[in-house]
């Protein structure tokens, strides 16, 4: 398998190439899952946390300088095992009303660390329903929110008028925030009441 | 004069509420307006929801790079799965339900007359008929089709099967409405039929018949009675809908003309 240097990794996920997340996933994914499998999670838990995790890596190295004091992979594992605390801290307190890691505060600083765990979690929420939505749906609403007039959206959907692009576009807000509403997860991530 | 709760219902009923949010959550509303909509919001929690996850997914929209970060992410993930191919579970799980399609099909063999019984049954069962819009002869066909969604659903995760059943949910106030036609003399829906189960995989053919030249609008809405989709002015009598706009679940419609509902039916996509 071809090495990936971390100036490499790094370069990659800023650009969003495939290249380098393949190549994470061939070499990490066994280990976090064994952490996560270890600790009373799962499979589908290890692929949230790697997910998490990537998406804690590309804001970070979006956000430039971004400057490493240890190999990329040991940065990477860190964010994934601390996620997979945080997130296991905030299950068993909600079933026991206790702290899951209260003797071994230590190991890890959700302050210091800078990952709000429920943040990832709602934020993969989302975005999976926004790319489960219609193709020209994703497109309408990708195209407003970064400020594409009506007309514009109207000329490149092909539809007849920017009144027309308007209807759609609310639909298809209303479609998304339906699909979210009804999706078990919402009511234990989003509470506003 | 503030506007009151009366007029910004009046609104939701005309499904102008994805409007208002976003106009809200962009500060587009006048002042007027905005005290309206903020009384709604202080009597209405669901309302309150909504507004703030309009407002969480803003936020989330207007990141388009972190959007194609994770669309990225999940292409990968899903060329791995695909390279993974059927593991060990997988085959357990078709031998066992290899196992289960032969109990079924013994039983079925032994016991002719109870599933003949149950056929029957489904007839009788049927949707209360629309004089005049159903031919008679389709209904076996379609009410034989008709098996609750759970018998479909097969081996999968609770939390899909709670999303896949929640989108199933019949609902009462828009079943009353069902077969509530005006000019239903004149009008007559040839296609899909009412309760028909089409897929999300092929496009879906609206098609009917009235003895008049009209413009109409078909207007598409989720078992929550929330407008998913809606045609621009259709001038023949029939209207193509493109593959995967419409995802699981069932699903209402009303052609409309003008203002005036001239048919409401339902449909199921799976």
């Amino acid at each position: 398998m071809i090495h990936y240097s971390d100036e490499k990794i790094i370069s990659d996920i800023r650009e969003n190439r495939e290249g380098s997340i393949s190549y994470l996933y061939k070499e990490f994914f066994t280990l976090i899952r064994s952490i996560v499998v270890k600790n009373s999670g799962n499979n589908e838990d290890a692929e949230d946390v790697f997910q998490d995790g990537l998406i804690v890596l590309f804001q970070k190295i979006r956000l430039e300088p971004f400057e490493l004091n240890c190999s990329l992979k040991t940065f990477f594992f860190a964010v994934c095992r601390n996620i997979w605390l945080q997130r296991l801290d905030r299950k068993w307190r909600l079933h026991y009303q206790a702290d899951f890691v209260k003797e071994s505060a230590n190991m890890y600083d959700p302050n210091s660390s800078g990952i709000d765990e429920e943040y990832l979690e709602k934020t993969r929420l989302c975005q999976t329903h926004i790319l489960a939505l219609p193709e020209d749906c994703q497109k309408i609403l990708m195209m407003s929110f970064a400020k594409h007039s009506l007309n514009e959206i109207a000329e490149s959907l092909g539809f007849k008028n920017a009144s027309y692009a308007k209807t759609r576009k609310y639909l298809c807000k209303n479609m998304l925030r339906k699909r979210i509403l009804n999706d078990p997860e919402y009511k234990i991530f989003f509470k506003y009441d | 004069m503030i506007r009151s709760i009366k007029y910004f219902l009046n609104m939701i009923n005309r499904g102008k509420l994805p409007e208002l949010i976003d106009r809200f959550n962009n500060g587009e509303l006048s002042a007027e307006e905005l005290t309206g909509f903020q009384e709604l919001l202080k009597a209405n929690p669901r309302l309150r929801n909504e507004v703030m996850l309009d407002k969480e997914l803003n936020e989330i929209l207007a990141d388009s790079d972190l959007l194609e970060f994770r669309k990225t992410i999940l292409s990968v993930q899903k060329k791995r799965m695909q390279r993974k191919g059927p593991g060990l579970q997988s085959y357990l799980l078709a031998a066992s339900l290899l196992l289960f399609i032969g109990i079924e099909i013994f039983l079925f063999m032994n016991n002719p007359r109870q599933n003949m019984l149950n056929r029957s049954v489904a007839v009788t069962n049927n949707q209360p008929a629309i004089k005049g819009v159903i031919p008679e002869n389709n209904t076996v066909t379609e009410q034989i089709n008709l098996k609750a969604p759970n018998e479909r659903m097969g081996k999968i995760s609770q939390k899909a099967k709670q999303a896949i059943a929640a989108s199933f949910k019949t609902n009462p106030s828009l079943e009353n409405i069902i077969g509530a036609t005006r000019n239903a003399g004149a009008f007559k829906m040839e296609f899909p039929k009412m309760g028909a189960r089409l897929s999300e995989n092929k496009v879906i053919v609206f098609r009917w018949s009235m003895d008049k030249q009209a413009k109409n609008i078909l207007r598409i809405l989720d078992n929550s009675g929330s407008e998913v989709y809606t045609s621009e002015l259709i001038e023949e009598k029939s209207y193509t809908l493109s593959p995967g706009i419409l995802k699981t679940g069932l699903y209402y419609y009303k052609i409309m003309e003008k203002d005036e509902i001239v048919f409401f039916g339902k449909f199921y996509v799976e």
